[in-house]
């Protein structure tokens, strides 16, 4: 069996409600992921 | 408590019930009952999700580690955006377009019917288990700080919750998800704003910052490598990864969740929506705890948080001990009230050396009411060897009860219950699917005759009972759970000895295309050993023990079949 073949009654692959693609949208997450642990970082630093 | 509050809490438990028997009526075959027909929405799903991961332990028990520990245990959440994005990219959409009720049901179309089991009886397990403290942690505290009998409050939470999981399903669940998230966000939310309202005049919002920070509440990130130190930056981005990716991609609790979106878009939303809300929202929580910490600076805390340990220990060989104890306490704490007050004086006066001077001298007292505390827990410890130390989980309901207006107690008591009922509606949901899915539709499908709608009626009627079942075994296993340290800290180290194996047998199920049923079943049976041992016998701290587990499988998965041992060929669909 192939996962991840598409088969006829499958359910549509559809693109994202904001950014446009998936992989996109992935990589906004990333980034925002990145920004929290600066922020935190900067947070822990400046006010121990 | 006043009869406003009672009414608040009546009004939110009746109200929730009745919403979620009414919005789960009518499901009339088992898509419609455990999956509430694959008909929900980005947000209800975003908020389910939440509302499920989101249990009364965590709005109770994470307050108090941010009164007590700081906001470190931030860092177990960083892995959950890369986890939820790992699992939107693969699992949502095989599982979507596999068309499965439960993740398990996907192992034995990728290896075999003992794969499946072995994943599916570990979940049951592991869940069944985790209901039953879901269900016990919320009235554990309740009965210590308002007195109500533990296992009365263990059978209205649990008999509430089966009421509308077993009547509604999966409906019923998430629909009352999205109203106690809502709950929950506005009880909470009205504390936060009133324990900052709750300073003393002229300490403002940065001053309460600055002082948390000195007081070392505000260490969010540690940069530090340590396997024995239970939360840092990489224990969180590694350890949480996998923690996190077995959970929301193999835990049926969750998996349940997003198998009701519509499309594949909708699942993948809804759980990326948790990557985007989760972290600023756990750190509200415990920064919440740090608050209330800045609040007792200014105010006169007890030694200890538990009233019931206290007078245990006030009325036995030990109280005279204890009273001299907290007499001490009491004048540490006026010490370090007048430091505080000082040190932010300071602050407003702008003179740099004023304020390092004071600051020092509010550490040195904040030492030593630290020391001073640490005398009371080894006198209650000395009283009873088997007495609970960690007072964690009764600060912030304490300083509610204490020092919140009427109503605004009822609406976070309504707020805990929610949550409680969340998380305990889920897994027995999730229990109900894998129970009638995994062995009684796949073991007894042969018995099952008769028209579509007859066999789909009676699909229905043992997922429900199965419901029941499992809503009876969690109220039973609360009412003899023995007593736990930090009880959401209890529930993760549970998670954490069958998910590592459990996400490993996943894992080579999606990308290890060659390897077979046998060679799997037997690495996860290794690695499950071998994480029980990393449990017992070692020092290694929990999380851990996901990376043990996984990668355990994975690993002895490719050895066994580079090494030739027999797998066969995977099952087709």
């Amino acid at each position: 069996m192939n996962d991840d073949a598409p088969r006829g009654d499958e359910p549509r692959d559809e693109p994202p409600p904001i950014l446009g693609s998936w992989p996109a949208l992935y990589a906004a997450l990333l980034i925002y992921l990145a920004l929290l642990i600066a922020l935190l970082a900067w947070f822990t630093r400046a006010l121990a | 408590m006043s009869s406003l509050d009672w009414f608040v809490i009546g009004a939110s438990l009746l109200g929730i019930v009745v919403y979620g028997v009414w919005r789960g009526r009518g499901s009339a075959d088992l898509g419609g009952y455990l999956l509430a027909g694959r008909t929900m929405r980005w947000p209800a799903i975003a908020l389910s999700i939440m509302a499920t991961q989101a249990s009364a332990i965590t709005f109770l028990s994470a307050p108090g580690q941010g009164f007590a520990d700081g906001m470190r245990f931030i860092q177990f959440y960083l892995g959950l955006p890369i986890a939820v994005i790992i699992l939107a990219a693969t699992a949502v959409p095989i599982y979507h377009r596999l068309k499965v009720y439960t993740a398990y049901e996907y192992l034995e179309r990728r290896f075999d019917a003992k794969t499946r089991t072995l994943a599916a009886s570990l979940f049951l397990v592991q869940r069944g288990l985790a209901a039953g403290l879901t269900i016990y942690a919320p009235s554990l505290v309740l009965s210590v700080l308002l007195g109500w009998n533990i296992y009365l409050t263990n059978l209205l939470i649990g008999t509430l919750v089966i009421v509308y999981t077993a009547s509604g399903g999966a409906k019923a669940v998430q629909y009352t998800q999205v109203v106690q998230m809502l709950v929950i966000f506005f009880g909470f939310g009205i504390a936060f704003i009133l324990i900052l309202n709750s300073l003393p005049a002229g300490v403002s919002f940065t001053d309460a910052a600055m002082v948390a920070g000195k007081m070392g509440k505000l260490n969010a990130i540690d940069f530090s490598f340590d396997l024995t130190n239970r939360y840092n930056i990489w224990s969180g981005l590694v350890g949480g990864t996998f923690l996190l990716l077995s959970y929301f991609g193999t835990d049926q609790s969750q998996v349940g969740r997003y198998l009701t979106g519509r499309s594949i878009a909708e699942s993948r939303v809804g759980l990326l929506a948790n990557g985007f809300v989760k972290i600023p929202m756990q750190c509200a929580i415990l920064f919440l705890g740090a608050m209330v910490y800045v609040f007792y600076l200014f105010a006169a805390p007890p030694v200890f948080f538990n009233p019931v340990e206290v007078e245990r220990v006030r009325a036995g060989a030990y109280g005279a001990a204890f009273r001299e104890v907290e007499s001490r306490y009491d004048a540490v704490s006026v010490e370090r009230n007048q430091r505080v007050r000082a040190y932010v004086d300071a602050r407003h006066s702008g003179d740099a050396s004023a304020e390092a001077e004071t600051e020092r001298a509010l550490q040195a007292a904040d030492a030593d009411a630290k020391t001073v505390r640490a005398d009371a827990v080894a006198i209650i410890q000395r009283n009873d060897p088997s007495a609970q130390t960690s007072d964690t989980n009764y600060v912030f309901l304490s300083f509610v009860l204490g020092h919140m207006p009427v109503g605004v107690v009822g609406l976070v008591l309504a707020a805990i219950f929610a949550a409680s009922m969340s998380s305990t509606s889920a897994e027995l949901n999730a229990l109900s699917s894998t129970t009638s899915v995994d062995f009684y539709k796949r073991f007894f499908a042969g018995a099952q005759q008769g028209v579509a709608a007859a066999v789909a009626k009676r699909e229905v009627l043992v997922s429900k009972w199965a419901t029941v079942f499992w809503g009876i075994f969690a109220i039973a296993f609360a009412e003899y759970a023995s007593r736990l340290g930090s009880l959401i800290e209890a529930v993760n180290i549970l998670g954490s000895l069958v998910y590592g194996t459990i996400l490993g047998i996943f894992l080579v199920a999606f990308y290890l295309k060659r390897v077979g049923g046998n060679a799997v079943f037997l690495s996860a049976l290794i690695a499950e050993v071998a994480v029980v041992v990393c449990f017992l016998f070692t020092d290694i701290s929990f999380l851990w023990y996901n990376v043990v587990g996984c990668l355990g499988v994975v690993g002895l998965s490719l050895l066994l079949t580079a090494s030739g041992t027999k797998t066969p060929e995977p099952a087709t669909a």
